[in-house]
């Protein structure tokens, strides 16, 4: 046993006052350290196990207050001792820290005793330590904790403040005073009333009340604040409150964000929102969207237009949509929403719907998907609009497609007929005249006749087909020149000379111009129109012909008047019919081909033929030809 | 006093006319000889061959576009091998009854092609080619 244990023994046993410090201290760890002989001291298993030592009694370890203890305490304590010898009443009472074995610091509050002699020569220091390790960390961990807050309060990318429960601004940061342009000194001689609008005043006023009143633990609201230099600012502001062990409102804890742009770009895309709903007003797109979740089916009032529908008879159900389709369109109709639902493709497509009226409307449907971030579809939003109208475009263009490739398809068979019904009929013609050459003189006058009458059928067939080749080639592609008409009428003179001189025919012209036109097919045209005004001509009579011209609206217009036998009213519109005649051929030969050619002709020249004529006076043929636009 | 030409080739799968345009040569009695080819390769094996050293090189060729066998068109890209003492001595005229503007302008634009007609041929049309390339003659 150590000497100094016998020593302790003998102070508790006849010093009471050393029994009584014992057992007053709630003690961790107990020493007696020798001021005469400092090699030796002492410490109870208590604080032996405290500093990390295995064994509870070591009587081998250096000597804690030289090797153990935390230097700068070593110091403290050999000062505080110093004061306490010259002074009884300096107390021995401080925080020692000691190395733990394990290299940690250890924390003790400390409290000494200095045992004298009966000279009152002091011999040693007994101390009773209490371990304060876990409150100390503590406390750093509060003070760490404390730190990290006012960092981040300090420098939160939020506006921050704690606000009294009086609404006096109690704590601010710098964003706060960047977001409403105060300095945080004269934020902090405000109140948030102050500079909170007042529309939004009395809503924020009664959160706080609810608040104060334990309602609720804290409140989120859009806001508006006055900018110190006039204007407003959105703010979206969270506000918590704190409160003291007993309950008590202490202060608000305020957070809040600048959402001033967030709110410029909804009201700009509220703008946008209602000029397309203005737009979409007048263009008849109607829009829709579909919960897909909730199986809710929503109609603008262009939707109840574009179904037929009434608002009142509309479910707002998926199955309200299905029934109005067509039934030959349902599947498919179906089929895109789903795939589009699926993503497999986008909603894009046409159906029909019936409306109660029974009848049928196309629609043109459009839409887009979305999705949450697990790729499910939560919505469908999309237009629909009716294309009725387009579709009867379409059709009708589309009959006049079919109507121009059959007609290109009559003219080419037109054209391949007369070309081969002509060889065989020339052949005819050629043997007849031949026969005739030949034979002639060897039989009688009725045979002749007979052979005379065939050549002549077969003659006027010849014509026939001619005429109708040529007006079946004038669809064909041609080629548009600058025509001189005086050079075409006098061609088409010359190519007339026989029947002109026959005739005694007068052709006059006047102020014909060069324009622009279908060089062979006007001279065609010229040569039906004055080749009919010497044919009808009027017996005993000169056939004259007059031809004028003038400058009209995008072109020329053309006149052709002639003396002959003229024209009924009633058949105006007929000559002009293919095949139509409107004499027998004893009395005038032709083959009702003209006319419905020259007809033809004036068309592709982009213009119209009419008449005048009173019979027994002559006719006038007028024509234009649109030169401008060809 | 001038002289008949040798001879004219007609080159026509219509007998007809065949018949027809010899009764009209024979009566204008302007060839020493008409000799009738019904398809494009009798006449090309008429135009090689020889009688006494001679190729019968005829003064006129009437060519049908239209025939069996081989056309007009494909017996001229043949014609046009031949050696010149084969061809034809002056003239290749075509003869068809086409309208189609089409084959004029194919014929106008062939340079073996001289002349250009419809059927059938008359008498003006035959002496307007004999004045025109054989003024020596008849």
């Amino acid at each position: 046993m150590n000497y100094l244990q016998d020593e302790l023994q003998d102070l508790i046993r006849f010093d009471d006052s050393v029994l009584e410090f014992i057992r007053d201290a709630p003690l961790d760890g107990l020493y007696y350290w020798d001021l005469v002989n400092p090699v030796n001291d002492w410490i109870d298993g208590k604080l032996s196990q405290s500093l990390g030592f295995r064994h509870k009694k070591i009587t081998d370890v250096p000597t804690i207050w030289r090797d153990i203890i935390y230097p700068e305490d070593r110091k403290v304590l050999e000062s505080t001792l110093d004061k306490h010898l010259k002074d009884d009443e300096y107390p021995i009472d401080m925080v020692i820290r000691y190395r733990h074995q394990n290299g940690s610091l250890v924390w003790f509050s400390y409290y000494g005793k200095l045992i004298k002699e009966e000279s009152g020569k002091p011999v040693g220091v007994l101390g009773v330590h209490i371990d304060i390790t876990k409150f100390i960390e503590r406390e750093n961990e509060l003070s760490i904790a404390e730190e990290q807050f006012r960092g981040a309060f300090e420098h939160s990318a939020l506006g921050m403040a704690l606000v009294s429960t009086e609404g006096k601004w109690l704590k601010v940061n710098k964003k706060i005073c960047n977001i409403v342009g105060y300095s945080e000194k004269e934020l902090l001689a405000k109140t948030f009333q102050d500079i909170t609008h007042p529309e939004d005043l009395d809503a924020d006023l009664n959160q706080v009340k609810q608040l104060l009143d334990d309602k609720i633990a804290g409140y989120e609201m859009e806001k508006r604040y006055f900018h110190k230099d006039g204007h407003i600012i959105w703010v979206l502001l969270n506000v918590s409150l704190v409160r003291d062990v007993n309950r008590n409102p202490v202060h608000f804890v305020s957070q809040i964000l600048d959402i001033t742009e967030r709110k410029r770009t909804e009201e700009e895309l509220r703008q946008v929102t209602d000029r397309l709903a203005l737009a979409l007003k007048g263009s008849k797109i109607g829009t829709w969207e579909f919960d897909v979740v909730n199986n809710v089916l929503i109609w603008d009032e262009a939707m109840f237009k574009i179904y037929g529908v009434p608002t009142d008879k509309f479910t707002h159900a998926y199955d309200a949509w299905k029934n109005t389709l067509h039934p030959d369109d349902l599947d498919q109709a179906e089929l895109e929403v789903q795939l589009a639902i699926a993503g497999e493709k986008e909603f894009n497509t046409e159906f029909r719907v019936i409306w109660p009226d029974n009848s049928i409307h196309y629609i043109k449907g459009l839409a887009l998907v979305q999705r949450d971030h697990k790729g499910n579809p939560i919505r469908m939003l999309g237009t629909n609009f009716d294309i009725t109208e387009e579709k009867k475009l379409e059709e009708t263009q589309r009959m006049m497609a079919a109507n121009e490739s059959k007609r290109k398809e009559m003219e080419q068979f037109a054209y391949i007929t007369s070309h081969d019904l002509r060889e065989p009929l020339v052949t005819i013609q050629r043997y007849l005249g031949g026969f005739l050459e030949d034979y002639g003189q060897a039989i009688d006058d009725d045979a002749r006749h007979y052979i005379e009458a065939s050549v002549r059928a077969s003659n006027h067939m010849q014509e026939l087909i001619v005429g109708l080749l040529d007006y079946s080639r004038l669809s064909k592609e041609k080629e548009i020149k600058v025509v001189d008409s005086n050079e075409v009428l006098n061609s088409v003179i010359e190519d007339l000379n026989a029947l002109i001189d026959s005739t005694d025919a007068v052709i006059t012209a006047e102020n014909l111009p060069v324009l622009k036109a279908y060089p062979l097919e006007l001279k065609l045209l010229f040569q039906n129109l004055i080749q009919n005004g010497i044919k009808f001509r009027r017996k005993e009579t000169i056939p004259r012909i007059q031809i004028q011209a003038k400058q009209i609206a995008g072109g020329w217009q053309f006149s052709f008047a002639d003396n002959g036998i003229g024209i009924r009213e009633k058949d105006f519109e007929k000559v002009f019919t293919l095949f139509r005649r409107l004499h027998n051929k004893s009395e005038y030969e032709g083959s009702g081909i003209g006319l419905a050619y020259v007809k033809k002709i004036v068309e592709i020249h982009h213009g119209k033929i009419w008449l005048e004529s009173s019979p027994g006076k002559g006719s006038t043929f007028y024509f234009s030809v649109l030169t401008e636009s060809l | 006093m001038k002289k008949k030409l040798n001879s004219i080739l007609l080159i026509d799968d219509d007998e007809d006319c065949n018949f027809f345009h010899k009764r009209l040569i024979n009566r204008m009695d302007i060839a020493d000889e008409i000799k009738v080819s019904l398809d494009g390769e009798e006449a090309l094996n008429y135009l090689k061959s020889t009688k006494d050293g001679k190729h019968p090189q005829p003064a006129i060729i009437f060519l049908d576009i239209n025939m069996p066998k081989i056309d007009g068109w494909e017996f001229l890209e043949e014609y046009e091998k031949l050696d010149d003492m084969q061809k034809a001595k002056v003239v290749l005229i075509m003869l068809t009854t086409s309208l189609n503007p089409d084959d004029m302008e194919r014929a106008k634009k062939n340079p073996l092609v001289h002349d250009y007609f419809n059927k059938y041929l008359d008498t003006e049309r035959i002496q307007k080619v004999i004045d025109k390339y054989f003024s020596d003659y008849l």
